[in-house]
């Protein structure tokens, strides 16, 4: 008598998924190891992409029976390195796409978590409401993604980001178990798993379903473009408006760079190239309140020096404002093969200040830093150009990285308002938090995940997690899907 | 109790002796939840006071012993307030208004407390001090224990100061109207119920290893 023939855990999701939905060979894989941050590159051991909830619920749990570590992954538009499978298996839950229920009387829609946000929108238009917030990858990101990152866009300095906006999901814990958290009709008892579980990145567990609210909306939407010949003006009229109690829908920054990128680039807005500064400023409500706001935020940019104010007349010259601040990311990929996209927090009155400091550290590294940021909330993302095939420059763009995300702690901000930790931003995780703090929050993983097979290695660094410190034998190491069963 | 380090000595205290502690602000809180199985109170209310108050930043830094009525009269001197409006005491503690979640007709358009809170100064069960969030209105660092306290009637911790969004009073209500939010009701609190048990329990165990934080206060439906 022989043994039976070992089965391995690629073969058993095969069973599952089908034969094309689970990918192993290197040339295939090749398109999942990186995500919307270049830099890094980490090779999944499988990928593996569940069509429906069933077969999603049946993945997860022979990767809970064979002790098999996973990765969840949308879109794969995150901006952390979130998403990066270091030889563990990649679920990709992209192709769970059902709108299952938009409820106009309710005002929510349920969705699963690889519909694309910007096709939910498309989808809810015609009942005149919209699910608020608006990352810039809205066209590519799912709300599964969203949910993982907590995630921001320019609407949300008026709207709030993602957590504000989540009424109830499903979720499925790494162990296999299926559980109902938060509330469609808004209602609120016990812990509030929900909170914790939007933004935790993809370490808790996937959501099958997703409730969103709707919003619905505005009468009417105004939006201006400010033309400055100083930074400093710029900044200026930001704080200004935040001051007058006009909440803007959204409030977007550009400099000079960004503004010369764009305009170069197919996706030309119109804007001044010689600015030292554009402020994009949105007003939205009804026909009066919008009028009598962009009013307030038109004089207020005036008397902080701006050179012109120019309001959008009608919808296509509004659309082409807006085109060039979403499309900017896409644009500086004319200056170098690679893009760093940074993403961190000041407190607004620091804009001047920080924004001046991170020039200098560009000029310092030999590097040119573009900005365009959520300015109405102190949201920077600074990005830098480069060639990820020049080990100096990857060496000096690391460097100016780690000087700008110093300098906007020192200010008294955070690493990330909306991209997450990931795996970029894990070295200053201890920066901006003690370990007592660090040492909570591997707790509330541990509640989730005890094991840390999902989205293993990410958010906070392993070092920091008292039982992991403590009886690190006790924890074997998770298994490879290549292994036998 | 003044300050994190006679809250944190207090909590380890008790913890070590197995004493169970019935937190409180100033005791007007709702009797919402069952009742608490503790005879000693470490109470909060002489731990008040703004820390910090940043209008430009829109944002207030308070200790949680702090009045809703202090934080009002002082932010409305800048032509400013925080979207905490519960039902019942103006004197009640900012503290307790947020451990329970209580919220009033603000909600509707403002959301809950958990859509004001951007930071906190917690004290375990295990006397460890944590600060989670920050002080600036956007902040995805790391996982969200500030809604996991929210609500948790300090069953995960004793939260001794809060950093809030502040807002401008002179904000149009017209331009936000279109934002109006379905809500239960008009004012209300998280309801003090156990549910999802599994993670609920384990949460309890982690972050109140001794079960000394109100214990007893957390209703079983399941």
């Amino acid at each position: 008598m022989t043994e039976p023939a070992a089965t391995s855990v690629a073969e058993e999701l095969r069973a599952i998924v089908g034969d094309r939905f689970v990918l192993e060979r290197d040339a295939v894989l090749l398109a999942y190891q990186s995500d919307g941050l270049p830099g890094y590159h980490k090779r999944p051991s499988l990928a593996v992409f569940p069509g429906s909830r069933d077969e999603t619920i049946e993945v997860v749990r022979l990767l809970a029976t064979t002790g098999t570590s996973f990765v969840p992954r949308g879109a794969g538009t995150g901006l952390s390195g979130g998403a990066l499978a270091d030889d563990v298996v990649l679920l990709g839950l992209h192709r769970l796409k059902a709108v299952l229920d938009v409820d106009i009387a309710r005002m929510r829609a349920t969705v699963e978590p690889g519909v694309v946000n910007a096709a939910l929108n498309k989808r809810l238009a015609r009942h005149g409401v919209f699910y608020a917030p608006d990352p810039s990858s809205e066209a590519a990101c799912t709300i599964g993604g969203n949910v993982a990152e907590n995630a921001g866009g320019p609407h949300c300095l008026k709207y709030g980001v993602t957590l504000n906006h989540i009424l109830a999901a499903t979720v499925l814990l790494p162990d296999g178990e299926v559980m109902e958290i938060g509330d469609r009709d808004g209602g609120m008892a016990g812990y509030d798993l929900l909170g914790a579980f939007i933004g935790s990145e993809g370490c808790f567990g996937v959501a099958l379903d997703i409730t969103v609210r709707l919003t619905r909306r505005p009468a009417a939407v105004r939006t201006a473009l400010a033309d400055f010949a100083h930074v400093a003006d710029a900044t200026r009229a930001t704080s200004a408006i935040i001051a007058s109690g006009v909440v803007p829908a959204a409030l977007e920054f550009m400099d000079n760079g960004t503004i010369r990128v764009v305009e170069e680039s197919i996706f030309a807005a119109g804007y001044p190239i010689d600015a030292a500064a554009i402020l994009l400023i949105e007003v939205d409500g009804s026909e009066e309140s919008s009028d009598a706001e962009m009013e307030v935020v038109r004089s207020l940019c005036m008397e902080s020096g701006a050179r012109t104010v120019r309001v959008a007349t009608n919808e296509a010259e509004r659309m082409r404002l807006w085109q060039g601040r979403k499309k900017a990311f896409g644009a500086m990929g004319r200056l170098a093969p690679n893009l760093v996209v940074q993403d961190a927090v000041i407190p607004r009155t620091q804009l001047t200040d920080i924004l001046a400091q991170i020039h200098a550290i560009g000029d310092s590294h030999g590097l040119t830093v573009c900005n365009v940021f959520h300015a109405g909330d102190g949201n920077l993302h600074p990005n830098i150009s480069y060639d990820a095939g020049d080990p100096d420059q990857v060496e000096r763009v690391h460097d100016a990285m780690s000087a700008i995300m110093q300098a906007c702690i020192t200010a008294g901000g955070s690493i990330t308002g909306e991209h997450g930790v990931g795996l970029d931003k894990l070295p200053y995780m201890t920066k901006l938090f003690d370990e007592p703090t660090l040492a909570a929050m591997c707790d509330l993983r541990n509640a989730f995940d005890p094991d840390h097979r999902s989205n293993p290695g990410k958010v906070v660094p392993v070092h920091s997690c008292r039982e992991w410190l403590a009886a690190p034998a006790a924890r074997a190491p998770a298994r490879r899907a290549t292994d036998a069963r | 109790m003044h300050g994190d380090t006679e809250v944190a000595a207090a909590i380890r205290e008790a913890g070590a002796a197995g004493i169970p502690l019935r937190i409180v602000g100033r005791g007007t809180w709702l009797n919402a939840g069952a009742s608490v199985a503790a005879e000693t109170t470490l109470s909060l209310r002489d731990d008040a006071g703004i820390r910090a108050y940043a209008p430009d930043d829109l944002t207030v830094t308070a200790r949680a012993g702090t009045t809703l009525r202090e934080l009002t009269e002082t932010l409305a001197r800048r032509d400013q307030w925080v979207a905490l409006d519960p039902e019942g005491d103006p004197d009640g503690t900012l503290g307790a208004t947020v451990a329970t979640c209580s919220y009033g007709a603000a909600a509707a358009l403002f959301g809950t407390p958990r859509d004001q809170v951007l930071g906190m100064t917690v004290v375990l069960g295990n006397g460890d001090i944590i600060r989670p969030g920050g002080k600036v209105v956007k902040n995805v660092a790391g996982f969200d224990l500030i809604r996991l306290m929210i609500g948790a009637w300090g069953t995960l911790g004793v939260i001794t100061e809060i950093t809030l969004r502040v807002r401008s009073r002179a904000m149009r209500g017209d331009s936000i109207a279109h934002m109006r939010r379905q809500m239960p009701a008009s004012h209300g609190y998280r309801e003090p119920v156990i549910v999802n048990a599994k993670i609920s329990n384990a949460l309890r165990q982690r972050f109140d290893p001794f079960g000394i934080l109100n214990p007893g206060i957390m209703r079983d439906v399941e």
